[in-house]
């Protein structure tokens, strides 16, 4: 199998990430509740989960990283928890439905005027259009890192821009980055953003079900779950102190611990080393789709020759999305899938607002996404199957790498 | 032209990921013969799975998806 679906989820996981879920799931008790060395084991481990992945998202208050599900949840607490009744959010069409559809529901429900920045044909973001709408009134400022359907990346200067705009009208900026946590430096405190939603199960390489919300400083997060934190249990309300304000419930501590495991691997391995890897797989896939002539639509913003791939300053996520002439988008994925063995996204990526920016509403796309452990030989063969798709050659399927053979070695 | 020789199909969509799989399970226990494919954008552009079958199967699996799960609709496509 090739996979190459992982903007939904990584496939592979580093070696000491399923060891440490093994081990917790063998010998944690519950974090917070309780001082018996199992359950300061899970305690523990949770803390220094919370310092890694401030780490990666370069954020200098592990304290307030809070934990949840994932980054859908993570971003459900900074927008229902940031935005009063009436109040006014800009956000963008590069946005998931993880953020779009919490937006409309606040919409609909609490008087939220909500305001969207545009993105172009290629799904390029119109900074400008978005600070002008940044007024006096502004709440929040919804920005996502890189797109989820074309791998447009939001550049630091853009989002300073627009945090030092956003915080001139008083109004917080939230940076959704579950695209690029664990793929490249996020730089948190440097770029000036107050809330950082992650997944971790993506590019950081942990388990599912984990994921969350980097808060900063004095900005204010009303709870949207409450309940039992293992302390202050005689106060009616949930605790003012960071993380327990917005960490009701038991935490997924099993969970926590392969996420505390894969977060110091990725900070081993180095988010620099990563992203460089990442980004010479996606100018290989591109360089190899533009071979492909007119037959190969790849959306989004992006180089049209090799010499502007190889430019230092291009950047990008390792998310490719395309459709080949003659192809219903759903059956191309089926083709690749089926009769070829690689795995990939069709659809809507729940990206709406892109897909009608791009055109591809009606159409959907085919996306392509890649992680530490896709190598060359994965992204030749996934070309080597969409030229014989492109062509309708009756040559037999290539055969499978199956692995990775020139992915890094394991931790 | 693509490669795949296409060949009719009745294809049923489904509102949810739960239903699609329910589907899946009563079919392998009854022998109806198809696969899960992602939702052709002939249905919806949206995502999904979708239940692709011989057009011969459409009966028995109305028949198996009464009470048990539930069909968006069923298309017959050329797949």
């Amino acid at each position: 199998m090739v996979y190459l679906n992982c903007a939904a989820t990584s496939y592979r996981r580093p070696e000491c990430v399923i060891a440490a879920v093994e081990t917790a799931l063998r010998e944690f008790g519950s974090s917070g509740r309780g001082a018996h060395d199992s359950e300061l084991d899970a305690a523990r481990a949770i803390a220094t989960c919370r310092e890694r992945v401030a780490e990666v998202l370069g954020f200098g208050h592990p304290g307030r990283v809070v934990f949840g599900a994932n980054a859908t949840q993570g971003l459900n607490m900074a927008i229902l928890g940031c935005v009063p009744d009436g109040g006014h959010v800009v956000a963008t069409d590069w946005d998931h439905n993880s953020i779009l559809r919490p937006l409309y529901r606040l919409r609909k429900r609490r008087g939220v005027r909500v305001d969207f920045a545009p993105a172009d044909a290629a799904g390029r973001l119109d900074v400008d259009s978005l600070l002008s709408l940044v007024t006096p009134g502004t709440s929040l400022v919804c920005l996502t890192h890189a797109s989820n359907l074309t791998g447009n990346v939001l550049p630091d200067a853009q989002i300073t821009r627009v945090a030092d705009r956003a915080h001139e009208v008083g109004a917080h900026v939230l940076l959704d980055c579950a695209q690029t946590a664990g793929a490249r430096p996020v730089r948190m405190d440097a770029l000036g953003v107050d809330l950082v939603a992650f997944t971790g199960h993506k590019a950081l390489m942990g388990p599912q079900g984990t994921g969350g919300l980097a808060v900063a400083p004095g900005v204010t997060v009303e709870p949207v779950l409450c309940g039992g934190t293992g302390v202050l249990s005689f106060e009616e309300s949930q605790p003012a102190a960071y993380p327990e304000h917005l960490e009701a419930g038991t935490l997924n501590g099993h969970g926590l611990a392969g996420l505390s495991a894969a977060a110091g691997w990725v900070l081993s391995t180095g988010l620099d080393a990563i992203h460089a890897h990442d980004l010479a797989l996606t100018r290989r896939l591109v360089a190899g789709l533009r071979r492909l002539g007119p037959a190969a639509t790849v959306y989004g913003d992006l180089p049209r020759d090799r010499i502007g791939l190889d430019a230092p300053d291009f950047d990008h996520a390792p998310v490719v999305s395309l459709n080949l002439d003659g192809w219903d988008s759903s059956e191309l994925a089926d083709a690749l899938g089926h009769d070829y063995d690689i795995a990939v996204r069709a659809g809507g990526h729940c990206a709406p607002r892109m897909h009608r920016a791009l055109g591809t509403e009606h159409t959907g796309a085919v996306r392509l996404s890649m992680g530490w452990f896709t190598g060359e030989k994965d992204v030749d063969y996934a070309l080597r199957a969409l030229s014989q798709l492109a062509e309708g050659d009756d040559a037999p399927a290539p055969e499978g790498t199956g692995e990775a053979p020139d992915a890094p070695a394991q931790a | 032209m693509p490669r795949r020789r296409r060949e009719p199909r009745a294809v049923a969509a489904f509102d949810s990921t739960h239903d699609a799989l329910e589907a899946e399970s009563a079919c392998r226990q009854e022998g109806v013969e198809g696969r899960l494919i992602p939702t052709p954008v002939s249905i919806t552009a949206d995502c999904g799975l979708a239940w692709s079958m011989p057009p011969a199967e459409r009966g028995r699996f109305e028949v198996l998806a009464t009470g048990r799960f539930d069909v968006a609709g069923i298309y017959d496509l050329e797949l």
